[in-house]
């Protein structure tokens, strides 16, 4: 008796607008339903459902194998089964791997950071050794002031004596008079004598402390470069891959706009809206890995904004410590 | 027999529900209509193939009928190898922004949008 009420239900269902779609992979779904729903079961949401009331579903899936009924056709086997299953892959053979890419430029980063702080010691060394020559210098001139006194002074109390006999000779009344030379004069003189060429030693001492200062700024250039080529490295790195990949199928969903990443490959500039989305597989992994990309370039923009406004003395580390906190945040 | 007339009359009622079902097909596709059945299929190389129905009624969805409202939207893939990303209404001006951001090693270049980015 049930079952002849329900025939015409049936019935009606049946040529109420049922639609069937030759099923492939379903890759996405997104439903609302109101009222009263009865579910069978998919092979993607098994078990039978029964809803009353509101169900509102999205759904991505990444499907590895598919098996859809065979249709003889030219060139198709079909006599092993009806349903043969056939994998789904996409794989993402990359030509550059993003990650050893950085690894590199970072290593080469902190070569250049490590020239930089043997440069600043070379550098505090060398102007140690200038001031030290500068110093001796000075003391230089100063014995060379006391011995020309001196010497000044002799040669004065020499002019004031009367002349002597002729048959005398001048000798002994100089060397009384050098026999009266003060300690300190001596010592200046014997200075002299040792540091003959102290002006020599601090034109050499001052060029190579110039020199020092040159290589360090020379090396504090070669962080920056080394910081930007970095930061394009993470730039330009937007959207590309990053590291092989294997998987099935990329799906990649949106429903409005308040989520971006910044893209710059392939001459494309700009903020793309990733808005409230949802995506799987490789697609996933690459908008992930851009949006982490997008905010280290953000970060290292910031990084380099900072060596800027720095003091030049301390512009290579502050970069430096900089980029190292953008590569954590990065990892 | 005033039970058997009830359940016809509710037959032909759920006709006239049904009757507001709308559905798009977005892709290369092959549309039937048998016996009132629409049958759809892929065009021989279709790489994907997105549907949307809306309805009132008695409604067919993927997963069974509903009575009442339903909106449902999905995409069927035949050929992954044409559609290696599948972009789903991704927003206007975006699409090419986006196959510039996956790039052509990640399916860049092969590349289905279905909804408001177009078919392709």
């Amino acid at each position: 008796m049930i079952s002849r009420r329900i025939w015409p239900v049936v019935g009606a269902l049946v040529l109420s607008g049922c639609s069937t779609i030759d099923h492939g992979a379903m890759v996405y779904v997104s439903t609302v339903k109101v009222g009263v729903g009865l579910s069978s079961g998919t092979a993607e949401t098994p078990g039978a459902k029964f809803l009353i009331g509101v169900d509102a579903t999205d759904a991505a899936y990444v499907p590895v194998t598919k098996a859809r009924h065979c249709e003889v056709k030219p060139g198709v086997e079909c006599k092993r089964s009806d349903y043969p299953i056939t994998e789904i892959t996409g794989t993402n053979e990359t030509a550059s791997d993003l990650s050893q890419l950085l690894r590199d430029e970072s290593r080469k980063l902190m070569e250049k950071q490590a020239a930089v702080e043997s440069a600043r010691a070379n550098l505090v060394s060398e102007q140690s050794r200038e001031r030290r020559n500068a110093e001796t210098l000075k003391d230089f001139e100063r014995a060379r002031a006391i011995i020309e006194t001196f010497d000044a002074t002799v040669a004065g109390q020499q002019a004031d004596e009367p002349p002597p006999p002729l048959e005398q000779s001048p000798q002994p009344v100089e060397e009384a008079l050098r026999s009266a030379e003060p300690e300190r004069v001596a010592a200046a003189r014997n200075f002299v004598k040792a540091n003959g060429n102290a002006a020599f030693e601090y034109d050499s001492a001052k060029k190579r402390a110039k020199d020092a200062a040159d290589d360090l700024a020379k090396a504090i250039d070669a962080v920056e470069d080394q910081a930007e080529s970095i930061r394009q490295v993470s730039g330009n790195a937007d959207g590309k891959p990053n590291g092989n990949r294997h998987d099935a199928l990329s799906v990649y969903g949106t429903f409005s706009n308040n989520n971006s990443v910044k893209t710059g490959a392939d001459g494309v500039h700009g903020d793309v809206g990733l808005g409230k989305s949802f995506s799987t597989g490789v697609a996933a992994q690459i908008l992930a890995d851009a949006k982490k990309t997008s905010a280290s370039a953000d970060c290292l923009d910031h990084a380099a904004q900072l060596g800027k406004l720095a003091p030049p003395a301390s512009a290579a580390s502050i970069i430096s410590n900089a980029i190292k906190v953008c590569l954590m945040a990065a990892k | 027999m005033p039970y058997r007339f009830g359940l016809l009359v509710g037959a032909i009622l759920l006709q006239f529900c049904s009757g507001c079902t709308i559905v798009r097909i977005e892709g290369d596709a092959r549309l039937q209509l048998r016996g009132g059945v629409l049958k759809v299929a892929p065009a021989d190389g279709a790489g994907a193939i997105g549907y949307s129905v809306s309805g009132l009624g008695l409604v067919p969805g993927s997963g069974g009928p509903t009575l009442g409202y339903l909106r449902e939207r999905g995409v069927f893939v035949y050929d992954p190898q044409a559609c290696r990303v599948v972009l789903i209404e991704p927003h206007a001006g975006n699409v090419e922004a986006l196959r510039a951001v996956l790039a052509k090693n990640a399916g860049g270049d092969r590349l289905c949008v279905m909804g408001k980015g177009g078919s392709q």
